[in-house]
């Protein structure tokens, strides 16, 4: 595989990931599901998130924020407006 | 009580949030992003980690949901905050099997996600495939750009599929940079 380390691209987030890479290159294991991810009904919102080699710091703030408004966006939330 | 959804953060870095988030570590969905990784060749303005991650992202999410048996999901860029129902959201592409307004998306089959992966794989195992598609996105914006986003609008005219309804809600979420994208249904 093939791993470029770029000048100011070696943050510890950063360094996880390449060993998230890493590691899933070396486990050549079939995968099985080991655990229930999804302990609620409704639709499932999935958010991707990995380092903050673009905008240090920034990214994160950006993604809590999204990641608690869709939490707030249950069916009946107050928080919700409809048209 | 409210009808709770659960929010998934595929994370490199799973960390503590006071708020209820289902983190997942990446490191155990990674098998077909390395493939792709292989095969992968920068031509974007941005930086090659952050346009690799973009694409690397689709594969990662598509073992995810294969593995946790998902069949209906949303997938939301980072930056976007959702302020209806994502059932609401979600209903809006009816029986399509995937949709995309601006980079937020709605799947209810699998098999959309396999159809974007396969073809972003193809994309870069083709080199003439893959010139092709730079000339005519520097036609279209004046430079070589191969991202995930333009690839998507591609994968959509190749397998003709429709444009998205004129009705759409126009306020359903809003992206922190306020920019609105080409939209796609699958």
């Amino acid at each position: 595989m093939r791993i470029t380390i770029k000048a100011g691209a070696t943050s510890p987030t950063y360094q996880n990931y390449v060993a998230s890479l890493v590691h899933a290159a070396a486990s050549n294991t079939e995968m099985v599901p080991t655990e229930k991810v999804l302990k609620k009904t409704g639709i499932p919102v999935i958010f991707f998130h990995v380092g903050d080699f673009v905008y240090p710091n920034l990214g994160k703030r950006f993604l809590d924020i999204a990641l608690r408004q869709a939490g707030l966006a249950s069916p009946d939330s107050d928080y919700l407006t409809y048209r | 009580m409210p009808r709770q959804i659960a929010i998934i953060l595929l994370t490199d870095d799973v960390r503590p949030l006071d708020f209820d988030i289902t983190q997942i570590p990446i490191r155990d969905y990674c098998q077909s992003a390395v493939a792709f990784e292989k095969a992968y060749v920068h031509s974007s303005v941005n930086p090659e980690l952050f346009e690799r991650t973009c694409f690397t992202r689709w594969f990662v999410m598509r073992e995810f949901v294969r593995r946790h048996v998902i069949g209906r999901f949303c997938v939301f860029d980072t930056d976007v905050m959702l302020f209806s129902s994502v059932e609401g959201f979600a209903a809006e592409f009816g029986s399509h099997a995937a949709g995309n307004w601006t980079w937020a998306n709605a799947f209810s089959d699998v098999a959309a996600l396999d159809l974007l992966c396969d073809y972003f794989s193809g994309v870069f195992a083709d080199s003439a495939l893959f010139d092709q598609l730079a000339e005519k996105i520097y036609r279209d914006i004046g430079r070589r750009q191969i991202s995930d986003m333009r690839l998507v609008t591609s994968c959509r005219i190749k397998t003709r599929a429709s444009s998205i309804r004129a009705d759409f809600p126009p306020k359903a979420t809003t992206t922190v940079s306020g920019s609105l994208k080409t939209s796609f249904i699958l």
